[in-house]
């Protein structure tokens, strides 16, 4: 299920929230709560339900002999044998098609090429319950004895699909015990509101427009089409995860839990070292300490590191080439801006690191589009001029204009221009009229809104009229 | 304290809006039914079968259920429509809605649009006619024909397409991923691009009238005019063969300096005629059309043109039949008023609902009764009786009564002239006129029928076969490959060719 949708706002959302709240003890909250995560996982795709009943068993019993034989010197075979496992699982699920691909055009062998229906959400629980095994290990976390619990860690459904990869030390606490106050239930359906509305109303309307515009002939398309098609997929990718994450973060706090934050408005960064600070921060995070970090960091080897975690960061991203030249890309980035470029641009106004940043996460998004190499090859063509024609074509002022208003939103909501005036206001109506605390339901009444706006874009999606049907 | 007040008022207003949906899904939602504004039934439920349930089926299809019962649902998409107005600034040239138009044509069997009442006798038809085929005639005459689900799973559903290769919230890369898949659809076997060009590129608002846009380029429906010459091959020499391409409001209608939107009709049905063998009577509609271009000729909210944009065709049609068409005036007209056609279904263009459409339709002047074939083996041999005009059908549906695979009128004319029209709804008006000037009018639609042309043409002793197309779906690959399909029926061992490249205007 996606939280995006009509089933889960109709009917996932509002009953499982009825019977979460009417539940009067923890344990039956939590049970609840497993329930619900299977049902929301299960939905659309039961199969999978069985592996990651299997990852989460899998991981589960690891902590539990490496917390048993701690003192062992063999420990460290627990570790190795859980990554084997859970990376393997990775491996035959997400990858194995691709090598093999890679496998037979590389010896010139006709090997069968498997294909599976990614299982939703596998990249993100894999390295969710990863984290925890070696955390159990190093000894940061102690081991969950629960498997009902531990399972609503990995399968808890706010974070489950689409991240943010939540550490098992940061929900701990609140799995043994929490309290979801009045102010937590309202901040986290504000934060859900927002998501909502990022995903609804901004994410689905970018995602028209790509389609619009990269997804033709590429042969028709002028240079400025190619540029804005690719700014609207820079809008969409940004809106629909940071609005996932917003989203899960929002359900999570209802529910009385506290995900770190994942997205911290990327592209105001001025580098790429920043964007990634800012960027599905969770997965940076991730990759730095479980594996940039226990390679040697910047003491031992340190471009070799880089380049084997943004390596892997691409692959994450997907099974095909075009993810890995994508990371890579960053890494390159990220060693240039090291080695010159961030002294570079520390002496020059910020204004520079803005522009160098936005040009160079737009080119990023060409890489990671196009998985076709010659559709790729051929829209970075027309990208920089070799389609003739003007480069501004009616059709372009069309789709600018008809969404004028839309796209200052959406530019704004890039920045943290609302939170900052949001913030001012709040301060100077709190000056003026102590005791009121700012808001004044404004807050509310703006939640309705984008709640409404949101479940009337959902409904307008599913209008789907014929013409010949009748007639 | 006042913060607790601001945050139950959130809450309250929260739940309050998520419990309205639970519970007004459970309690108001509608029935199983049409949905008016879409032209397609509302999705059911299907049963809960293993397969379903783990093949990600069911849950698919209850998501279409929900969407297609959610409470208040018509309200709902209108607001959708407003705000999507609201998102930039609208301007002189119109309004373009960039929109997908869903031909529907895997729909096999069309809907009744209306039962025939008891007491309807048709008062055109001449006694000893009533007589004689009321006692063939057993079946009920407004036999509703039955209701397929249109084009099921069209609507891509945004779960199902999460199993991708990529670690990124589902709807990123759906978007591409159907995208892609439509874009190659598009590319494949190209012959010429213009024979594969999409011609509907979408819907233009101007001065109160939604036009679809036109996209095929100038050299014409290859195809199409391929078909026609197939069928002057096929045909005896003695059958005299039309070949009728309709031009569409946008050729005569959308503002003109910015042309960009809808490309130039005129040179491509030029074209189209030109391709087609000596054999074949073109006729003018465009020239016709284009005289009378200040009269109410195609409806402002519909994607069809009007009876009198079908008459004035019907017109053209007799000056190259060497028939005398029968005066306007000499038939009865009558009026129905306020009607939103499928264009206003698309945008709800709130300039469109104040403009409103009215339907205009005139009597035949001859006397005449009309028989129904439908498709499919259980279909009755002789047909049901039925009628040409249903004065109490909605909009369009005026016209025949919506499409049926053949419908065959017997007049009161005397000339020795058997026509056959192949047509899809475009055709329907223009249908009715011909009932005026001929012995008898077969009325035979490509996309349902299952029979032969070349039968019909022989057992009825036809004399002249008319095949009409609107420009769009001249120009589609779908159309003329139906046509195509239909003049000698479908080999058994060959698949009905896929419709891609849908075309609006049918």
């Amino acid at each position: 299920m996606v939280f995006a949708s009509l089933t889960f706002l109709g009917f996932f959302l509002p009953l499982t929230l009825l019977v979460y709240f009417l539940l009067p003890r923890l344990a039956w909250r939590n049970a609840w709560m497993v329930v619900a995560s299977l049902w929301f996982y299960a939905w659309g795709e039961p199969v999978w339900v069985v592996l990651l009943l299997i990852s989460a068993g899998v991981d589960y019993v690891h902590a539990l002999i490496i917390t048993r034989y701690r003192s062992h010197p063999l420990v460290r075979l627990a570790v190795v044998s859980c990554l084997v496992i859970n990376l393997g699982i990775l491996g035959v699920f997400k990858y194995s098609g691709f090598l093999m691909q890679n496998i037979n055009l590389l010896l010139g062998t006709q090997l069968p090429v498997p294909s599976f229906a990614l299982p939703l959400g596998i990249s993100f629980y894999t390295f969710q319950t990863i984290s925890y095994v070696i955390d159990v290990y190093r000894g940061e976390v102690p081991a969950q004895r629960s498997f009902w619990k531990f399972l609503m860690y990995v399968g808890m459904f706010p974070q489950l699909v689409a991240g943010p990869i939540v550490r098992y030390g940061h929900v701990m606490e609140a799995i043994e015990s929490r309290v979801a106050s009045l102010s937590d239930i309202s901040q986290g359906i504000t934060r859900f509101c927002v998501g909502l509305f990022k995903k609804v109303a901004i994410a689905n309307i970018a995602g028209e427009l790509v389609v619009r515009y990269l997804e033709r002939d590429l042969a028709t398309l002028s240079t400025g089409e190619a540029w804005f098609g690719l700014s609207m997929f820079a809008l969409q990718i940004y809106f629909d995860f940071s609005g996932y994450s917003d989203m899960a973060i929002g359900l999570g706090r209802m529910f009385g839990f506290k995900f770190n934050e994942n997205f911290e408005h990327p592209y105001i960064a001025r580098s790429a070292t920043e964007f990634w600070r800012r960027w599905h921060i969770s997965l940076g995070t991730f990759f730095r300490d479980y594996l940039y970090i226990p390679l040697g960091g910047k003491r031992r080897h340190p471009f070799r590191n880089l380049f084997i975690v943004w390596f892997l960061t691409g692959l994450w991203h997907g099974a095909s080439w075009n993810f890995i030249v994508w990371g890579l890309y960053f890494g390159v980035l990220i060693a240039l801006e090291r080695i010159a470029l961030k002294r570079l641009f520390d002496r020059l106004p910020a204004f520079f690191g803005h522009v160098y940043l936005l040009f160079a996460v737009l080119l990023s998004w060409g890489i990671f589009y196009f998985v076709d190499w010659g559709r790729m090859v051929q829209f970075f063509g027309v990208l920089f001029g070799a389609n003739s024609g003007p480069w501004i074509t009616p059709d372009l002022v069309d789709s600018i204009r008809q969404h004028a208003f839309w796209l200052v939103l959406a530019l704004i909501l890039c920045t943290p221009l609302i939170q900052v005036l949001v913030s001012k206001g709040r301060d100077l109506i709190g000056r003026r009229w102590p005791g009121i605390e700012g808001g004044i339901g404004l807050t509310a009444c703006l939640n309705l809104v984008m709640l409404l706006i949101s479940v009337s874009m959902l409904v307008g999606k599913t209008f789907n009229p014929f013409l010949y049907f009748r007639f | 304290m006042h913060r607790r007040i601001l945050d139950i008022l959130n809450v309250a207003l929260f739940s309050l809006t998520l419990v309205w949906m639970l519970v007004g899904f459970m309690f108001w939602s509608q029935p199983d039914e049409v949905l008016a504004g879409e032209n397609r039934r509302m999705a059911s439920l299907p049963p809960l079968t293993f397969d379903a349930m783990f093949g990600g089926a069911y849950s698919n299809a209850v998501e279409e259920y929900i969407a297609d019962h959610f409470p208040m649902r018509d309200k709902w998409v209108t607001v959708h429509a407003t705000i999507r107005n609201l998102l930039g600034v609208r301007s002189d040239d119109g309004t373009f809605y960039d929109v997908e138009v869903n031909e529907g044509e895997f729909a096999k069997t069309p809907v009744a649009v209306e039962e025939v009442p008891d007491d309807f006798v048709t008062e055109e038809m001449p006694d000893e006619l009533a007589a004689q085929e009321g006692q063939a005639d057993q079946a009920d005459p407004g036999q509703t024909a039955s209701v397929n689900d249109p084009v099921d799973g069209e609507a891509a559903d945004d779960e199902g397409d999460f199993g991708d290769t990529v670690a990124v919230p589902p709807d990123v890369r759906v978007a591409g991923s159907v995208g892609a898949a439509s874009a190659q659809a598009s590319t494949n076997d190209t012959e010429d691009p213009d024979e594969q060009v999409t011609s509907n590129r979408g819907i233009l608002v101007y001065k109160g009238r939604a036009m679809q846009t036109f996209g095929a380029g100038p050299k014409g429906a290859r195809l199409w005019a391929k078909t026609l010459n197939a069928y002057r091959s096929a045909l005896p020499e003695s059958v005299r063969l039309y070949a009728v391409v309709v031009p569409s409001a946008a050729e005569f209608y959308s503002p003109d300096p910015p042309r960009r939107r809808s490309r130039p009709e005129k040179p491509n049905i030029d074209a189209t005629y030109e391709m087609l063998a000596p054999g074949i009577s073109r006729v003018d509609a465009y020239g016709e059309i284009q005289a009378h271009l200040d009269e109410y000729l195609y409806f402002f909210t519909d994607h069809h043109w009007t009876a009198l944009g079908a008459y004035y065709t019907y017109r053209a049609l007799c000056k190259a039949a060497g028939l005398e068409p029968v005066p306007l005036d000499k038939m009865e007209k009558r009026v129905r008023p306020d009607w939103l056609g499928s264009l206003y279904g698309y945008t709800r263009d709130s300039g469109l609902k104040r403009q409103k459409d009215q339907v205009e339709y005139w009597l035949p002047s001859v006397s005449y009764e009309t028989r129904r074939f439908e498709a499919g083996p259980d279909a009755p041999p002789k047909g049901t009786r039925t009628r040409l005009l249903f004065e109490r059908a909605p909009g369009y549906g005026v016209f025949l009564g919506g499409d049926h695979p053949l419908m065959v009128v017997k007049t009161s004319n005397k000339n020795g002239r058997r026509v056959l029209l192949l047509k899809n709804s475009y055709g329907n008006p223009f249908g009715v006129f011909l009932v005026s000037s001929f012995e008898q009018v077969l009325i035979v639609d490509y996309r349902y029928f299952d029979g032969k042309v070349t039968s019909l043409v022989r057992e009825y002793g036809i004399t002249d076969v008319i095949i009409l197309n609107g420009v769009f779906t001249a120009n589609s690959r779908y159309h003329p490959n139906k046509i195509m399909s239909v003049l000698r029926g479908p080999p058994a061992s060959r698949p009905s060719p896929p419709p891609d490249a849908p075309a609006p205007d049918g």
